[in-house]
């Protein structure tokens, strides 16, 4: 007669009324739920940690190179002026951001061989670009912080050099 | 009752939530309450990061909105305001120079008086406007002026001194020679066999010897003959520009080293053969002493004597400075027109 009510034995397993049943199925089924919920939102912040931890360095490397082609135009124009005689004296002041996606961040002028270079250079995360130049004069290597940068030429030396902090 | 419309009502306001439609154990109340209050706690806390890291991102993008603009920006006019004002000054003190050799100056003090006047003022209208125009303090003021001699003959005649010599020095170990132009006149200059018996202009600088064979061709024309090469005029008339080394267009190589440069002072200046030529000419040479120009063979300054010499100014060399809001530049410009390019200055 039983058998008749439930019309099948599927039926008796399926319906929620055996508590035995019940109580495994779940337990299980809220550790799934859990599981796989965790699982999707761990999955979603671990890949938009990951985007803008790639957007920043991305934008640092931009900004890096901006104020690298700005610095060395600012040495190639004092190059331009000082080469016109050997006892000139020429600065140009550049104002760069403080800080690169704030990041501080320092200016060099290197030469390599016969090369020289601008090498902008953040600590974390460490990003270096390095912008080529070429000078008439001859230039004396400098790093200084970012910001307030001074290209300066001084006849008394008679190199190229970077300096900071206010004229 | 209470319980069950609990249960029902969130069922009834499905939010498509997955685990919501797995659940089969609808009647179970007090397992599923806490599992939903769990479960919006974690896309809460998952979306609050979520925004946050868009904010981040914003801010990251703006900075790079930023970085392109102060691209685009780059150095200002500063550094090239500060170019340009020397080269005015420069093509400024050129200009007065080329205006004073006009006049015939009879002293030196007059002509360096003129000189430094001219400067000074263009220095205070340039300072003006600069100033109004640009916010900046540009500067020239003249540091120190050359004495010089112009040397001339501005009526065609012989290449002779004042007192009748064919062959004769103009100049002695003189600081510098500029602006030296000719003009030859084919019609009362002869054609020797031999060019050396020909007019020739002779320079000495250093240990180097220059000389140029000036002769009129068959057809009237003049010739510039320098060491084999020549040049022919394409008129009766030639213009000769002799810092140049040019005649009518065509280049010839005179007074240079082996390189190009002009050969390094002092120098002697000489006609030979000044009868077998006739012509014009004009020089200014710098006076390092007063016994620099042979004085005997020409004028004196305001007399109408020729050739004749008076009193110029041979080069000026001028302080200039620009101070704008990114720039601070000082410099010195020399000015000597007409000299040979790649002199070496001597101061």
């Amino acid at each position: 007669m039983t058998r008749d009510d439930t019309g099948s034995s599927g039926r008796a397993f399926d319906r929620p009324g055996s508590p035995g049943d019940r109580g495994v199925s779940f337990t299980l089924g809220y550790v799934l739920t859990v599981a796989i919920a965790l699982v999707l939102v761990t999955g979603v912040l671990f890949t938009v940690g990951e985007v803008v931890r790639d957007e920043r360095d991305e934008v640092i490397r931009g900004e890096a190179a901006v104020v690298g082609d700005q610095t060395a135009a600012a040495v190639m124009a004092v190059d331009r002026l000082a080469g016109r005689d050997a006892g000139s004296n020429a600065t140009v002041s550049l104002d760069l951001p403080d800080r690169l996606a704030d990041q501080a961040y320092t200016v060099s002028l290197r030469t390599d061989g016969g090369d020289t270079f601008v090498v902008v250079r953040t600590r974390s995360p460490s990003v270096v670009v390095s912008t080529p130049l070429r000078t008439r004069l001859p230039v004396t290597e400098a790093t200084v912080a970012g910001s307030r940068v001074r290209a300066v030429y001084r006849g008394d030396d008679g190199t190229l050099t970077l300096r900071g902090g206010e004229r | 009752m209470s319980r069950t419309d609990r249960s029902d009502r969130p069922d009834s306001t499905d939010r498509s939530d997955r685990a919501e439609r797995l659940e089969w154990t609808g009647r179970s109340d007090r397992a599923d309450r806490p599992t939903r209050t769990d479960r919006a706690q974690l896309i809460l806390v998952g979306g609050v990061v979520v925004a946050f890291a868009l904010v981040a991102l914003v801010l990251l993008l703006n900075t790079a909105l930023f970085a392109e603009n102060v691209a685009t920006r780059g150095l200002g006019p500063g550094p090239d305001r500060a170019a340009d004002h020397a080269a005015f000054a420069d093509r400024a003190a050129g200009r007065v120079l080329r205006q004073e050799e006009r006049v015939e100056y009879v002293s030196w003090a007059d002509a360096e008086a003129n000189a430094t006047d001219g400067l000074r003022r263009i220095g205070a209208a340039v300072r003006t406007r600069e100033f109004s125009e640009h916010g900046a303090v540009a500067t020239m003021e003249p540091d120190a002026v050359r004495p010089g001699a112009a040397l001339v003959q501005n009526d065609t005649g012989g290449f002779r001194s004042a007192g009748g010599t064919a062959n004769w020095t103009l100049a002695d170990s003189t600081g510098g020679i500029r602006n030296y132009t000719m003009t030859v006149d084919a019609d009362g200059t002869s054609s020797p066999a031999n060019a050396t018996d020909a007019f020739t202009v002779r320079i000495e600088g250093g240990s180097e010897v220059w000389e140029a064979y000036v002769y009129a061709s068959g057809s009237g024309t003049v010739i510039v003959n320098v060491t084999g090469e020549t040049c022919e005029s394409d008129s009766s008339v030639a213009t000769v520009d002799w810092t140049r080394g040019t005649l009518d267009g065509c280049t010839f190589p005179f007074a240079t080293d082996g390189s190009g440069r002009a050969l390094s002072g002092p120098y002697d200046v000489a006609y030979l053969n000044g009868d077998e030529a006739e012509g014009t000419y004009h020089l200014v040479v710098r006076n390092r002493t007063t016994d620099d120009v042979e004085t005997q063979h020409f004028g004196d300054p305001g007399t109408a004597t020729l050739p004749r010499r008076y009193h110029t100014v041979y080069a000026v060399r001028l302080a200039v400075g620009y101070e704008g809001s990114s720039v601070d530049y000082d410099t010195h410009v020399r000015a000597a027109p007409g000299e040979p390019e790649n002199t070496s200055p001597a101061s």
